[in-house]
């Protein structure tokens, strides 16, 4: 999946590098009917051009923000550290909830995730069934729970 | 009142008749009486008395009657107040007076029918005698005439007591009189002494009594002799008379206490005589002579003086008698008292030599001499030893041995017996007498000194004048010669105890000396064991060996034979300070040491190494003990002690040297060989902890990346069954099931793997752990995870408290009893035990099961990684579960096994260090 398919509203960015683990998140919004309004983006450098209206994605503005970001660490040009750190550190995008989705489950990335601003940090599970709740949760909480910033009701 | 006049009649004659019967009277009781029978014969009056006052204040008496009757005692009481006093001879007229008075109407008088009474006074100008009473009857009346006779009758009888008064007084004084004369004469008689009254011419004129019981002659017989003449016929008695005859004849009183007379019987008799003049009344003299024989006195005088005497003679007697004895007493306490001396010089005496020598020099105090010795016998060498030998003032040298042949020794004196040898002069001698002789020595005291029957040598006293001897001497000699003897015999006694105790002794020293070398030696190896490099092990051993190695100055230098240096290790009190590192020609290095030979050496021997000769010089060292230090054959080092006395080490020192050179040598080189085994294991460690790391890390991250291609494997075979479970037939299912678990069982390996790894990471973080609780919560949880699972199969005994990691003790606890509920889920009856108790210093617990078991063979392997007890199909597990159990407890520096048989069974152990061990 590239930019050129980017929905009208994006909810929620997604930042992953594995496409079966891609395909199984967007699968697990879909029953939330979020999966229409998911973008995905295979590396970190795409990931900040995407927020910050940039390159291939010069027509947007970090105005319009995503209602969160869900994104993997081991990522390809750009780690995940690095993405957190660049979003967290603009006034633009700071407010921006960033959820990790990581496979580690090593202590020392959950530390360093949170000293750089992460919102929440969750580890993938293997197993399907846990992986596609575990999704779907994040989904239901972070976009249809949690108020957001500048987010006016209609 | 009428009165009628007395009715009696006055006779004149019979008042004149009164007057001569007054004459004939002589007492005053008879003149009252007489008067009141004449007033009641002439009719004077009806009751008549007189009242008679006394000289002596005595009552009043009463004499009267009334009529014919005699007073009663209550008239007399009442007349008595009738008596003349002061107030009734107020008028002082004295002339008898008249005049009445009435009486009481109650009174007794009254009853007797008087109512008046007349009352006349008796008595002269000068005194009163008493008062004549006369009661009338009541209507009578005197007439003028009844009142003159009255007076005159009183007057009469007045005159009367008045010539009786006088009478009496004049015999009162006649029979005074002579009472005082016979009192006198009585007295002179009865004197005690003996009293004469003689003439001045010495005539005697009146002897009393005892005067003539004195002479023993009457006193007729006495009286007309001359005092004088009855003095003795002798010389003194002449004296003494004229003296008496002088003293009479002049009056001078005089006391003689001792005159000697000769009686008229014959007898002489002593007296004492006092002789004073007496005035007589009529104008004469005369000498009053008292006497009082003294004859007993003065025989008694002389018997207590002649008794006196004969005591004091005896006295006397008693007392130079007694001298002697005290004399005798002294000479012995003397001699008792040089012996004690002697005795006491000897007991501080310390050889046989010495008591010999003292007992000479004190021994004159009990026996003079001129020439003594003493000698003690040698039976065995057949000779005499002299101990000490004193010539006059002087000791001789003492130590001369003579034999027995040459030596002056009886029969008597070899049986204990004493010996005068009175005179030396013309009598054959051996030879050491006869020098004795020589030098003039006559007369000689042989004294045996003997103990316990052994004599043991001889005292002999010897005296430049023959026949010096006595018995006294051989007597005092022989004590002296008794104590000599058992002083010598003990100072022997002595010299044998004091000779071993010198021999015990200085083994003694030589086994605490061995001792204490050894002890310092091996205080030496304690201390190099304990050292930590080379220097100290050096600086050790030289600072200990200090105690029996003593020296000023101390070094220990290893050799490099490769670079030619010496390493100076250790220095003590030397120029040179540890570490330093020198070239090799500045350091003696003798051939001889070079070969391994220890060397001792002269301050002079430096002189071919200047440098090592100036540092000697510098510290004033005199002689070095050089020691190399040698292993294989291979001189390592030397170590050198320096003194600053020359030629000061002993063989002793030497091997003390040695000694410590070996033990130095073989510590060195363990020290090196140890050196070298720690640098090679850091090099080994440090390696193993590189390759660990690099391992781990790869552990980690194929872990990791494994986990996505697994997810998708999981996840896409889901979503085919889920989704497209119609397009596949069943052995389509079949294969994808495979698949599934497969993947399954692959994360649960990667999730132990990155477990593991982790391990070797992670910091243990040690805690007191409530190992019950722990167990309670494991147990609990897996009820959770595995509801399917009899999980009444858990019997948790009481635990101890465990020290360590609780997530870590957790995971292991995790693991111990899901295997157990792994493995008991074929058995009917499942039984997973939780015990655990404290031992020694660690606590161990267990978790034992009643399942299937394992291979006995097997208990060792089933902790390594990968390792499976079990098919794969049998149950279901990854390999590593026991492998993480095992890291954890290691980590715990503690220890896990297994112990169980196939198909009976299996107990998994784990020990950990104990709370109190575990808290560091």
């Amino acid at each position: 999946m590239t930019s050129t398919t980017v929905p009208r509203t994006v909810d929620l960015l997604l930042v992953e590098d594995q496409a079966s683990d891609a395909e199984l998140a967007l699968r697990a919004l879909r029953t939330l009917d979020l999966d229409e309004r998911t973008h995905r983006v295979d590396d970190g450098a795409e990931a900040l051009d995407f927020l910050f209206g940039r390159g291939a994605y010069a027509d947007r503005s970090p105005a319009d923000a995503p209602g969160l970001v869900l994104l993997d660490l081991k990522l390809p040009k750009l780690s995940g550290h690095e993405v957190l750190r660049t979003l967290k550190a603009d006034d633009r995008t700071a407010h921006i909830p960033v959820v990790v989705l990581s496979s580690s489950d090593e202590q020392s990335d959950v530390t360093r995730c949170y000293a750089l601003g992460a919102n929440s940090y969750v580890v993938k599970p293997v197993d399907f069934d846990t992986f596609t709740e575990t999704v779907q949760r994040i989904g239901t909480y972070w976009l249809q729970t949690n108020e957001r910033v500048g987010q006016c009701p209609p | 009142m009428e009165l009628s006049h007395h009715t009696s009649d006055l006779d004149p004659s019979s008042v004149l008749g009164f007057g001569s019967a007054l004459a004939m009277l002589d007492s005053t009781e008879e003149v009252a009486r007489l008067l009141t029978g004449a007033l009641r014969s002439m009719g004077l009056a009806d009751l008549q008395a007189v009242v008679l006052t006394n000289e002596e204040d005595d009552e009043p008496r009463v004499f009267g009657s009334a009529g014919a009757r005699a007073l009663p005692d209550s008239v007399v009481d009442a007349l008595r107040q009738w008596a003349p006093n002061a107030s009734a001879d107020a008028d002082g007229s004295g002339s008898p007076s008249h005049h009445e008075v009435e009486v009481s109407p109650d009174g007794c008088l009254s009853e007797h029918g008087i109512d008046r009474l007349a009352l006349v006074r008796l008595g002269t100008l000068e005194r009163d005698f008493g008062t004549v009473v006369a009661g009338l009857a009541p209507g009578t009346q005197h007439t003028p005439l009844q009142i003159s006779t009255l007076q005159m009758m009183a007057a009469q009888a007045s005159m009367a007591l008045h010539r009786i008064a006088l009478d009496q007084k004049r015999a009162a004084q006649e029979e005074a009189l002579r009472a005082s004369e016979a009192r006198y004469r009585e007295l002179y008689e009865n004197a005690p002494a003996a009293y004469l009254s003689a003439t001045p011419d010495g005539e005697i004129r009146m002897a009393n009594r005892r005067a003539t019981d004195l002479f023993g002659a009457s006193e007729s017989t006495l009286v007309g002799r001359t005092l004088p003449k009855f003095c003795a016929d002798t010389a003194a008695g002449h004296e003494a008379a004229e003296r008496l005859a002088d003293h009479l004849e002049s009056g001078q009183p005089v006391r003689d206490d001792e005159v000697k007379l000769c009686l008229p019987d014959g007898d002489r008799i002593w007296v004492s005589l006092t002789m004073r003049p007496v005035a007589l009344g009529d104008g004469s003299a005369e000498r009053l002579v008292m006497m009082v024989d003294v004859t007993e006195r003065r025989r008694m005088e002389v018997a207590l003086r002649e008794a006196r005497d004969a005591l004091e003679t005896r006295v006397e007697a008693r007392t130079a008698e007694l001298e002697r004895a005290n004399d005798r007493l002294e000479q012995q306490t003397r001699r008792l008292q040089a012996l004690r001396d002697i005795d006491q010089a000897i007991l501080a005496a310390e050889s046989p030599k010495e008591i010999a020598t003292e007992t000479l020099r004190r021994a004159r105090q009990i026996i003079p001499f001129h020439r003594a010795s003493v000698s003690v016998i040698d039976w065995d060498a057949g000779c005499a030893q002299m101990l000490a030998t004193r010539q006059e003032d002087s000791f001789l040298e003492g130590g001369t041995t003579i034999p027995l042949d040459d030596f002056y020794l009886t029969d008597t004196l070899r049986a204990g017996e004493p010996e005068i040898i009175a005179d030396l002069a013309n009598r054959p001698l051996p030879g050491a007498a006869a020098r004795v002789r020589d030098i003039g020595i006559r007369a000689v005291l042989c004294l045996p000194m003997v103990v316990e029957n052994d004599l043991i040598g001889l005292l002999k006293i010897g005296r430049t004048d023959p026949d010096a001897f006595a018995q006294t001497d051989r007597d005092v000699g022989t004590e002296l010669a008794n104590h000599l003897a058992i002083a010598l015999r003990q100072a022997r006694l002595r010299e044998r105890v004091e000779d071993r105790t010198t021999k015990l002794e200085r083994a003694n020293e030589r086994l605490s000396h061995q001792t204490q070398r050894l002890r310092a030696l091996r205080d030496i190896d304690q201390a190099i064991l304990a050292a930590e490099s080379p220097e100290e092990i050096a600086a050790e051993a030289i600072r200990r060996v200090h105690d029996i190695l003593p020296y000023e100055s101390a070094t220990v230098t290893v050799t490099d034979w490769d670079t030619d240096t010496a390493h100076v290790l250790a220095a003590r009190d030397n120029v040179l300070a540890a570490p330093t590192t020198l070239p090799l020609d500045e350091v003696y290095l003798s051939d001889r040491l070079r070969n391994g030979e220890t060397e001792v050496i002269p301050d002079t021997a430096y002189e071919p190494v200047p440098e090592a000769k100036e540092r000697i010089r510098e510290m004033g060292l005199r002689s070095v003990l050089c020691v190399p230090m040698v292993v294989e054959d291979e001189v390592i080092g030397v170590v050198h002690v320096g003194r600053t006395e020359a030629d000061a080490f002993t063989d002793e020192d030497r091997r003390v040297g040695r000694e410590l050179a070996d033990h130095m040598a073989i510590a060195l080189r363990q020290s090196q060989l140890l050196e070298e085994v720690q640098a090679q294991r850091e090099r080994l460690e440090e390696r193993v902890q590189e390759r660990t790391a690099e391992l781990e890390s790869f552990t980690y991250s194929v872990s990791h990346d494994l986990r996505t291609p697994l997810r998708a494997i999981d996840g896409y075979t889901r979503i085919l069954k889920e989704d497209h479970a119609d397009q596949l037939d069943d052995e389509g299912q079949r294969l994808l099931n495979v698949v599934y678990d497969s993947a399954q069982t692959m994360g649960n390996l990667i999730d132990d793997l990155l477990t593991l790894s982790r391990l070797g990471r992670r910091d243990i973080t040690r805690a007191p752990i409530d190992m019950e609780a722990l167990v309670q919560d494991t147990v609990d949880e897996l009820r959770r995870a595995h509801p399917e699972d009899a999980t009444d199969a858990f019997h948790l005994a009481p635990l101890p408290d465990a020290m360590g990691d609780r997530s870590m003790i957790r995971h292991v606890l995790t693991n111990l009893l899901s295997n157990a509920l792994k493995f008991t889920r074929t058995e009917d009856a499942p039984r997973i035990e939780v015990r655990g108790e404290r031992q020694d210093d660690e606590c161990v617990y267990v978790v034992a099961d009643n399942g299937v078991g394992f291979d006995a063979e097997q208990a060792d392997e089933l902790f390594g990684v990968f390792q499976r007890g079990h098919a794969d199909d049998e149950f279901e597990g990854t390999g590593v579960g026991l492998a993480i159990v095992d890291r954890i407890v290691r980590r715990h520096d503690g220890r896990a096994w297994a112990e169980g048989a196939s198909g009976d069974g299996a107990s998994f152990y784990f020990a950990l260090p104990s709370a109190a061990t575990g808290t560091a």
